[in-house]
């Protein structure tokens, strides 16, 4: 190579002399040297800041060119996109209140998830969350059946209200969730899928709403449950690939698959079967497939669905945490009710457990953990987002 | 063993490279004009003055040279041989990665000027992983700056009318506090 002799041989260039192809380049003659002012190599470092609440917030408060790329829905898709799992900012109790699992400066105030942001009058409630979306729903003056439902992205400030198709006296809503395709990355479609029964029977039919669409498509799977099984549904849903799954209460798993739009029950694992509520929980295991964690005693066994060549599927028992150990507590047999799963982020594979000590998150597969806060609720919904 | 192909670049300035074509077909708009054939007489780069493409030249020489390596020694482990020689070129491939790792760090070690200069080379020579490894350095100055930090550091004028400025904080006053 001759490098050296080369540069021997130049003087040096100018940087302001250094014109460019793709667009023009205006460089600066000033200390401090300045940016290139050319939005595609701006954009190309600003989607590479940490992927913090506060990163975006912060940059777009720097000029107007900054601004203008920061808040450009395209931009924030690639920054999703070029992070992939987005920090857990906290969760949702079921009453709607919303708790605070981030540190200060990326902390952002509860005041933000708060319902009365978007509704001061109505009887409305939170139905769940994900992908950077919040479901709500509203009653009817008997709080009988849901109305109408709201999706809020509480991060933009978007949100859409929907008509419940089915809401008569006879129908009544089990449960429904929103789900936004690929992950949360445009936020601006989801899907909304809701279960319901009619006349009290022991049948559930699955509706499917989209944003693109803004049509629900009406009664698209039935699914008549055996006798022994109620239809109540109290947990979050968990979504896994492209279905999402929910727990029956003291029942089997029910799955609804997104693409197919069918129901199908899943029986659980049968270790699962003496456990309550509340030491059951639907998480993603290993290689996206469908996985149970069930609390026995201080420990969470975590199973893993496997689909065999001749497709039939079958739980095998991957792994079980030791809870004192891994948390580095100690618990005594008076505490046993003081312990239980209280919700799973699939975004982040993360189960949030509570113990007399407080809420743990611990992330199943480096089993890093992280205390919360002090006590909890049965159950959570964990928000993530950027 | 053949002598590998060699490719002429010629900077902004005047200046004459030649170096591996490996090297040089990391970039992609040098790619595909070698694809277009036009390497007669030398490859202009009117955007790229000498200094920074010398930059750039070495950026690529050492990862186009590690690439080799790696599969290189990916061959000699699939040949499997001799589990003496393999084990050895496993372990030279590691090094190469930390090496390789050291010296991204150190590339980019440079006052702000070339280390813009390098960016806009890179952007315009679409050498992907320089790019990401110049964006990435830029990225890492702003972090954890608040906004007026930011202007200082990097001489941006504050565009914004009060009234805008004061919007744009109240919206999202928790992330400045």
């Amino acid at each position: 190579m001759n490098f050296d002799r080369n540069l021997k041989l130049l003087h040096h260039p100018k940087s302001h002399a250094m014109k460019h192809g793709r667009r023009s380049v205006r460089r600066c003659r000033t200390f401090p040297p300045r940016l290139p002012d050319n939005d595609d190599i701006l954009a190309e470092i600003l989607l590479r800041l940490p992927p913090q609440p506060s990163t975006l917030p912060r940059a777009s408060l720097v000029c107007r060119q900054w601004h203008h790329i920061v808040t450009d829905p395209n931009f924030v898709s690639r920054f999703r996109t070029h992070h992939g799992t987005p920090p857990i900012l906290g969760y949702f109790h079921p009453s709607g209140g919303f708790v605070n699992a981030q540190e200060p400066l990326n902390r952002v105030p509860t005041s933000h998830f708060s319902l009365r942001r978007w509704c001061r009058r109505g009887n409305w409630s939170l139905i769940g969350s994900r992908h950077g979306l919040v479901l709500y729903g509203v009653w009817d003056r008997f709080a009988f059946v849901i109305l109408e439902f709201m999706v809020v992205d509480p991060m933009t400030g978007d949100r859409s209200r929907i008509v419940n198709p089915h809401a008569h006296s006879m129908t009544t809503l089990i449960t429904a969730v929103v789900v936004s395709p690929a992950g949360g990355i445009d936020r601006r479609s989801f899907h909304l899928v809701m279960l319901f029964s009619h006349d009290h029977q022991p049948r559930v039919t699955a509706s499917a709403y989209s944003s693109e669409s803004s049509v629900w498509n009406a009664s698209v799977a039935t699914l008549v449950l055996p006798l022994s099984y109620s239809y109540f549904i109290y947990h979050p849903s968990t979504l896994v690939g492209n279905a999402v799954y929910w727990l029956l209460f003291e029942g089997p798993i029910i799955q609804f698959d997104l693409e197919r739009h069918s129901l199908v029950i899943i029986e659980q694992p049968p270790a699962a079967n003496v456990g309550s509520d509340m030491e059951r929980h639907i998480v993603t295991a290993e290689e996206g497939h469908l996985g149970f964690a069930f609390l026995s005693e201080f420990s969470i066994q975590l199973w893993e669905r496997e689909i065999e060549p001749n497709s039939t599927a079958e739980w095998v028992l991957h792994k079980t945490i030791q809870l004192e150990k891994v948390l580095s507590i100690e618990l005594k047999h008076e505490h046993v009710k003081c312990v239980w799963i209280a919700g799973f982020s699939e975004e982040s594979d993360v189960i949030f457990i509570n113990t007399p000590y407080g809420v743990f998150t611990i992330h199943l597969k480096s089993m890093q953990f992280r205390k919360v806060r002090s006590g909890g609720a049965p159950h959570i919904h964990p928000y993530s987002s950027f | 063993m053949a002598s590998p192909a060699m490719v002429t670049l010629i900077s902004s300035d005047d200046a004459r490279f030649e170096v591996t074509e490996a090297a040089a077909t990391m970039s992609q708009t040098i790619r595909h004009m070698i694809e277009d054939g036009c390497t007669d007489g030398g490859i202009p780069l009117p955007n790229v003055p000498a200094r920074t493409l010398a930059k750039v030249l070495e950026y690529c020489n050492k990862h186009a040279a590690a690439t080799a390596a790696e599969s290189s020694a990916a061959g000699g482990a699939a040949a499997g041989s001799d589990s003496g020689s393999s084990s050895s070129a496993d372990s030279a491939g590691k090094d190469d990665g930390v090496d390789l790792a050291s010296f991204d760090k150190a590339f980019v070690e440079v006052d702000t000027d070339t280390l813009y200069d390098l960016l806009l080379a890179a952007n315009y020579l679409d050498v992907k992983t320089l790019l990401d490894l110049c964006c990435q350095k830029v990225a890492d100055m702003i972090r954890g700056k608040t906004p007026e930090q930011i202007r200082q550091t990097f001489g941006i004028k504050n565009d914004f009318s009060p009234e805008e400025e004061e919007k744009i904080r109240k919206e999202n006053q928790w992330a400045f506090e």
